[in-house]
């Protein structure tokens, strides 16, 4: 590839001495590929960086060397800097295809459960069709605009991909709003309001209000107070505080590698013990397994084996360092923390680690940013 | 790209050429001193205190660095000669 790219020579020795010119070639570390014998010399390729020595070490052992041919793309662009007509062509063919990737050419709905004609109508609004720039089309808005003007939807995904507008969404499954009479929206956790998109119902709160948990965030009830199901987002700053306590003594079982095992065969209702443990381990795990005969899908056999497996264990017990402490302890507070919030959502984060003696104390605090909002106060039809 | 060949120790200790085949269409021969004769039907290989010789049609020297040597071809006969 690099000699293709950085150009190969070929070659024609012309000499008796062609040993020669062989052994003189690699001892000046002139590497030479695809040698042929001839009847009055060699054919053979080389890099262009071996040039000059090539002619040397041809005229040292009194034959000649002659250049037969020139490949790779140095020789051709070479070649096409004395044609500049070309070098233009390649420009110009470069910046038409640079400026026509500027522009959507198409434009892929997939999704919205035949609701596709809507969308098409709220790109026709926004002025979003096929041959607009791409710096024209505002990824965020649209996505807002489609949100807002279709309540029913999940989620929508807009991305330019090349010179294509792929819109992927789905509609929710079963809105509240058919089946409630009335629900209001109610903050799951405390938080600091950022962010407020509503969609129905009235407004309770305000960006930058403090609201605890089971506050009312959206009412469900209309202009004219008629009962409704509130729809919209809540942002909000919310903070997680975790404190995991990790003992500096860890106990663990650990398999010997002793094991013996109890066989047993029931015949209806009689038992035949076939295999007893030699003795019995103080700890151990056991594995017990049934094997049931049958004829077919049908016939079952009165025939059972039964078989339990004891793996002898010990205790062992191990001290933690104080950092594999901390660290175990953070791994588990942020397992927890995951439990609860998405960390994607998570601003900022703050570790505090405290020694105990025996144990490690490590306490994580999060600040997130996240939709607070959740369906509360329902009124059945 | 590293070659991935496995050393022997008599590789090490010995001295012993290092010679590859590939079917009976290409050889590699590593730790060459240089070409005693070439021609399409016979090539001879110098390597420190012994020779190595080719027979063969169509011989071609595929590529011949300071380190190996690389030949393709119909090979038909090698011969290790000592001293």
């Amino acid at each position: 590839m690099l000699k293709w790219l950085f150009g190969e020579i070929h070659f024609k020795f012309q000499g008796r001495e062609v040993e020669r010119f062989l052994n003189l070639a690699f001892s000046r570390q002139v590497d030479l590929r695809e040698v042929k014998y001839t009847t009055d010399g060699l054919t053979f390729k080389t890099t262009l960086k071996n040039f000059r020595q090539v002619k040397a070490i041809g005229k040292r052992v009194g034959g000649k060397t002659k250049v037969i041919a020139k490949e790779g793309v140095w020789f051709w662009w070479k070649k096409a800097l004395k044609r500049p007509g070309i070098i233009a062509g390649l420009f110009l063919l470069l910046g038409i295809i640079y400026f026509l990737t500027g522009f959507i050419w198409f434009i892929e709905i997939d999704g919205f459960s035949g609701r596709q004609r809507e969308i098409l109508d709220i790109l026709k609004t926004r002025k979003v069709k096929p041959f607009v720039r791409k710096k024209a089309v505002d990824e965020k808005m649209l996505k807002r605009e489609i949100l807002a003007q279709i309540p029913d939807m999940a989620w929508v995904g807009i991305e330019k991909k090349g010179v294509r507008l792929i819109i992927t969404g789905k509609m929710r499954e079963e809105s509240y709003r058919q089946k409630y009479k009335k629900a209001d929206i109610v903050a799951k956790r405390e938080g600091i309001i950022k962010e407020i998109l509503v969609f129905r119902g009235s407004l309770r709160v305000k960006p930058g209000q403090k609201v605890t948990a089971g506050e009312v965030l959206i009412s469900g009830v209309d202009e004219r107070g008629e009962p409704i199901v509130a729809e919209g987002t809540v942002k909000a700053v919310t903070w997680y505080k975790k404190k995991v306590r990790m003992p500096l003594r860890e106990e663990r079982l650990v398999p010997t590698g002793q094991e013996n095992s109890l066989v047993k065969l029931y015949l209806g209702k009689k038992e035949i013990t076939l295999k007893k443990p030699p003795k019995n381990f103080a700890l151990a795990i056991m594995v017990e397994k049934r094997y049931k005969f049958s004829l077919g899908k049908r016939i079952t056999i009165p025939v059972e084996l039964y078989k339990v497996t004891s793996k002898e264990v010990e205790r062992k017990v191990r001290n933690l360092t104080l950092e594999e402490g901390e660290q175990k302890a953070y791994n588990l507070a942020l397992e927890e923390l995951k439990k609860e919030v998405d960390m994607k959502q998570i601003t900022n984060m703050d570790k505090t680690v405290r020694s105990l003696g025996d144990a490690v104390e490590v306490v994580v605090k999060a600040q997130a940013i996240e939709d607070i909002g959740q369906i509360s106060g329902i009124q059945e039809d | 790209m590293p070659k991935k060949w496995t050393i022997f120790p008599g590789e090490i200790f010995a001295d012993l050429p290092k010679v590859v085949f590939l079917g009976n269409e290409m050889v590699i021969v590593e730790g060459h001193k240089g070409i005693q004769f070439y021609s399409p039907e016979e090539i001879k290989i110098i390597r420190f205190n012994e020779k190595i010789t080719l027979e063969g049609k169509n011989l071609e020297i595929f590529l011949i660095t300071s380190e190996e040597l690389q030949i393709t071809g119909q090979i038909e006969r090698v011969y290790f000669e000592r001293g």
